[in-house]
């Protein structure tokens, strides 16, 4: 069974990214999304998060992919993961962007200790700095 | 294991879309197959990689297919870029 794939996102960057990458691979679908507003009241997230993550456990663990390390929607799943019921698995990867996003949805059917890690290198590895030639002075 | 050359025919090159129909159709097929661009080698199932290869128009390319399916791989591939990946231009 293949892991459960969350987005967790500060505001609608994580609806954007999923709409991005579906255009450009196949599967987008599969993939959830929670983003969380300015101004959300962040009270009840923790019980939002163990929610979506059974509700994406089917058998194959869930794959967390979040924005930003340190941030509260982070946290919360962090608080989240370590209390998770037995039998339900979880693994979360931070930094979410487009290349990290892409890799993941091209090794969706791996499991999901090796999809985290594909994410870790799909993430770091669409980072680089380009060659740009100076201009003529 | 088979080679075929290929040149980039549509007009926005490799770019990310038609990446990702590169990389679904290589996915359709058991072996291994790669895109090679002036000796830099890089799997054909992954985006990141056809991306990194940034070749545009006119780039030639060199499709490798290894498996038991290597010459369906390679004509499907192949195809595709013949095609421009379905693009008008």
């Amino acid at each position: 069974m293949n892991a459960g794939i969350l987005l967790l996102s500060h505001g609608a960057i994580g609806a954007c990214l999923k709409k991005e990458a579906s255009r450009i691979l196949a599967g987008g679908g599969e993939v959830s999304v929670l983003g969380i507003a300015a101004g959300d009241r962040c009270r009840d997230l923790g019980t939002r998060l163990k929610n979506k993550i059974a509700e994406l456990e089917r058998g194959g663990g869930v794959l967390i992919l979040a924005d930003l390390e340190g941030a509260t929607p982070c946290n919360e799943v962090l608080n989240v993961v370590h209390t998770l019921p037995p039998g339900s698995r979880a693994r979360v990867v931070t930094g979410l962007n487009l290349p990290m996003l892409l890799k993941v949805l091209t090794y969706r059917h791996e499991p999901l200790d090796r999809l985290a890690e594909l994410a870790v290198s799909g993430g770091t590895g669409g980072i680089h700095q380009e060659d740009v030639a100076e201009p003529a002075r | 294991m088979i080679r075929q050359n290929v040149t980039i025919q549509n007009r926005l090159g490799l770019h990310a879309r038609a990446a990702g129909k590169l990389v679904t159709e290589a996915a359709r097929h058991e072996g291994e197959i790669w895109l090679v661009r002036n000796g830099r080698r890089v799997n054909a199932k992954s985006i990141m990689g056809i991306l990194m290869l940034a070749a545009g128009k006119g780039t030639e390319l060199i499709i490798e297919a290894d498996g038991p399916d290597e010459q369906q791989a390679c004509a499907a591939l192949a195809g595709l870029i013949a095609d421009r990946f379905g693009e008008d231009d």
